[in-house]
């Protein structure tokens, strides 16, 4: 039976892949639809037969000697679990398109980008073999860069897909470094095999959290994430829940056998998802942008997932992965809502009063929100709650623990800055903004994400089988330390807010503190790197070395040379017989003395 | 030997300190503009900046220090971006006029990439100082807080010989015999 599963799902992936040609984008969605309910039935199946146990379909592509490279699928309750969510989500944002995108004359490509985005995403979750996976994964980068750069008169777009393509060129050192060590330890290129080898290898881990980092924008590799938000909403929404930005996290998931084999490289990961979380919390906080709150929002979740795969909980790392899928794309699609009603306007400043204007966006922004702060019994609930409670119960940094609380608390802060600027408070915006709600392909895919938002939590954690045994032991504090420091960072928070919107004259906000200008990373590093490298560039490789060196020696080299020679030679053509006479005499004596000295 | 040793070394500087780069990174030069050799004399020197469009006194070629760029002038780095965007450029897009050298690195300094001398609203070294000041201090912290890791003890710590009594400064008149456990391990 489980067999069959993983052939219905390859086949649900084939259908999507036949649509992608089809005319009409609502065949499309169709289709992603059909084949997200498909792999729920799967996922259903598995559960009942009480198997998570992976499944190989292997197709031998290549075969070299002792070598073989094939495509492969494994389907375990990581995929199948996945697949679901993924096609979920996707199926939402496409209809959500038909919305956002309906005067974009190319809107049929578009949602053929997002599909195909999707399926490189599946593609890569679903990869048994490295050789998949590396599809899955570029495909995945390319598709990102067309469509961050979708609108591409704008030279924003252009920037930060661009800048999205090289951050991520950055990770993929990584990936070719995990690639090639792998190739050359295991005999067919996979999963399993690398598994079989049960061997922890420095070069191998720091490759993978390389391409981790670019892809799921760790700190460091960070900043192409924000700059994405220029894309159209649905592509950030897709981005940012289900595809691309998980990527890496999935990633990690897969080595985290490995990578926990070493205690340094478990407290390296750890370290690296701390520092993302806190970072990325810090920079959301004073963001004025709401794409941007909610794009640091999606950074500083990322480190939570990646600080659970270092802590030892790669299962849960994944159950955030899925849970923040749906509230992460109802919140941007709710963004997506306010600015296409305020005629592109994206500054939360000149937001306000949405509540009555936009009753159910606003509802769906609220619940959102709540579930992911990790408010009890909201999606966000299931899978952030045990990831802090493991963290608390570890043998970790202390310093870092009592970071990942400090960022948690500051979730609550921008979540609640957010509902209160956007939802609360007064309307800021100017008059005769066609706010409305009249359109279902808006307000269905709310609802659906909503309900999502709401059972998914209790569906995943009482259907899936773990693959792990919860913490059973834990003292009453600290069970309750993440809601604690949530509830005080909320209750902080719209105070202060408030605050700062009813007290005129009386607070000094700094537009140029280091959390507003996202610390500063952006403006020192962009300048720093660009002009160590080209410096390097222009006076080594390509001064002395392409056009000095190279040039002298080769190409224009022996051009030079040989015009030398003939120029030489063409002083003898003098027409004189006695300069005739003498070259030919010179030449005999060299032959003699040739003979001679033979 | 000295002799034959002068020579090589003279063959050499001629072979190459003398001679630019064939090719340079200002591409928009014709071939008749390309650098030349090395400015030796004033008249050379006169002459070199003469072609460039530039008086002797602003005229200062790179160090002839075998890199190649011959009498090409030492300009001073400059973004596109950076220029002024409301002179008249005879050329818009690269901010440039008719004849202008440009710099031997243009390439690195057009729009999009690199802006040496870029304004910040926030001064460089204050952003510098934020940033390194904020990672500083967190590596410092985490320094300190992989010495003192997070740990929970689920029971009291247990010692051998009656837990310590004595050597935890309990009285020794009132030694108990029976053996203190916090815990023990099921006998299977």
């Amino acid at each position: 039976m489980v067999g069959m599963c993983g052939m219905l799902g390859l086949v649900s992936l084939l259908i999507m892949g036949i649509f992608l040609f089809d005319k009409t984008k609502e065949n499309l969605a169709q289709a992603i639809k059909y084949s997200g309910f498909m792999n729920l039935l799967l996922l259903t199946l598995m559960v009942v037969s009480e198997e998570n146990e992976m499944l190989l379909m292997k197709w031998e592509w290549v075969k070299l000697g002792g070598y073989s490279l094939s495509i492969s699928f494994r389907y375990d309750m990581y995929t199948c679990s996945f697949f679901v969510v993924a096609l979920y989500v996707t199926w939402n944002i496409l209809i959500f398109s038909f919305y956002y995108m309906s005067t974009d004359p190319r809107v049929d490509l578009f949602c053929k980008y997002l599909g195909l985005f999707l399926i490189a995403m599946l593609l890569l979750v679903s990869a048994e073999g490295f050789f998949q996976l590396l599809i899955g994964w570029e495909g995945v980068g390319i598709m990102s860069y067309l469509l961050i750069s979708w609108w591409y008169a704008r030279s924003d777009a252009n920037t930060a897909a661009l800048q999205a393509i090289f951050y991520n060129r950055i990770g993929d050192i990584g990936l070719v470094i995990m690639l090639v060590w792998s190739l050359m330890n295991t005999s067919d290129w996979t999963f399993t095999s690398l598994y079989a080898l049960d061997m922890f290898n420095v070069f191998l881990v720091v490759g993978v959290v390389l391409a981790a980092m670019g892809k799921s924008a760790q700190l460091g590799l960070h900043p192409w994430l924000p700059a994405a938000m220029e894309g159209p909403t649905p592509v950030s929404s897709l981005l940012h829940s289900s595809t691309m930005v998980v990527a890496g996290v999935f990633l990690l998931i897969r080595f985290s056998p490995i990578i926990l084999m070493n205690s340094y490289a478990q407290a390296g990961v750890f370290l690296l998802g701390t520092m993302t979380t806190l970072f990325s919390a810090i920079c959301a906080l004073a963001q004025n942008d709401m794409k941007k709150v909610v794009a640091y929002s999606t950074a500083s979740q990322l480190g939570l997932m990646v600080t659970a795969v270092g802590v030892g909980v790669p299962q849960l790392a994944f159950l955030h992965i899925c849970m923040h899928a749906f509230f992460k794309a109802m919140l941007f699609m709710c963004s997506g809502g306010y600015i296409h009603g305020l005629q592109n306007e994206q500054d939360i400043r000149k937001m306000g009063g949405f509540l009555f204007a936009t009753p159910i966006t606003s509802s769906c922004l609220f619940i959102g929100s709540a579930a992911l702060m990790g408010t009890p019994f909201l999606a966000g609930f299931f899978s952030k709650d045990p990831i802090i409670e493991a963290i608390n119960i570890s043998n970790m940094n202390s310093w870092a623990i009592g970071l990942v609380l400090v960022a948690t608390s500051f979730t609550a802060v921008y979540s609640f800055r957010l509902m209160f600027m956007g939802v609360g408070s007064a309307s800021r915006m100017f008059t005769l903004q066609p706010m409305n709600e009249e359109y279902n392909n808006l307000v269905g895919p709310l609802q659906r994400l909503c309900y999502g938002s709401i059972v998914a939590g209790v569906v995943f954690i009482y259907f899936l089988i773990p693959y792990q045994v919860s913490i059973l032991s834990l003292p009453f504090t600290l069970k309750l330390a993440a809601i604690m420091v949530t509830a005080v960072g909320g209750l902080v928070s719209w105070d202060v807010v408030k605050l700062l919107h009813t007290s005129e004259g009386t607070v000094n906000v700094n537009y140029l503190s280091f959390e507003a200008q996202v610390g500063f990373y952006s403006h020192i590093m962009h300048k720093i790197m660009p002009k160590v490298w080209m410096t390097l560039g222009e006076n080594y490789q390509m001064q002395m070395i392409d056009r000095g060196w190279a040039e002298l020696t080769l190409p224009q080299g022996f051009g030079q040379n040989y015009k030398l020679l003939a120029d030489n030679i063409n002083q003898t053509q003098t027409a004189l017989v006695k300069m005739y006479i003498a070259i030919m005499m010179l030449i005999l004596m060299m032959m003699l003395m040739l003979i001679a000295l033979s | 030997m000295a002799a034959v040793g002068r020579l090589g070394s003279a063959a050499v500087r001629s072979f190459l300190w003398r001679r630019t780069a064939l090719l340079s990174s200002a591409r928009c030069l014709s071939k008749n503009e390309l650098p030349g050799p090395y400015p030796q004399t004033p008249e050379e020197w006169a002459a070199a900046a003469k072609k460039y469009g530039m008086r002797v006194e602003d005229y200062q070629p790179y160090p002839d220090d075998g890199t190649g760029y011959g009498d090409y002038p030492m300009l001073p780095e400059e973004g596109v971006e950076s220029k002024d965007p409301w002179v008249d450029w005879d050329d818009k897009w690269h901010r440039r006029n008719f004849g202008e050298a440009p710099h031997i690195h243009i390439d690195a300094f057009t729009r999009q990439r690199v802006n040496p001398n870029q304004k910040y609203v926030v001064p460089w070294k204050q952003m510098v100082a934020a940033l390194l000041g904020f990672l500083g201090f967190n590596a410092v912290m985490l320094y300190f807080g992989e010495q003192y890791k997070h740990a929970i003890p689920v029971a009291p710590k247990q010692y051998p010989y009656n837990d310590l009594y004595l050597e935890k400064g309990g009285d020794p008149d009132k030694v108990s015999e029976e053996e203190i456990k916090h815990y023990e391990f099921p006998k299977s």
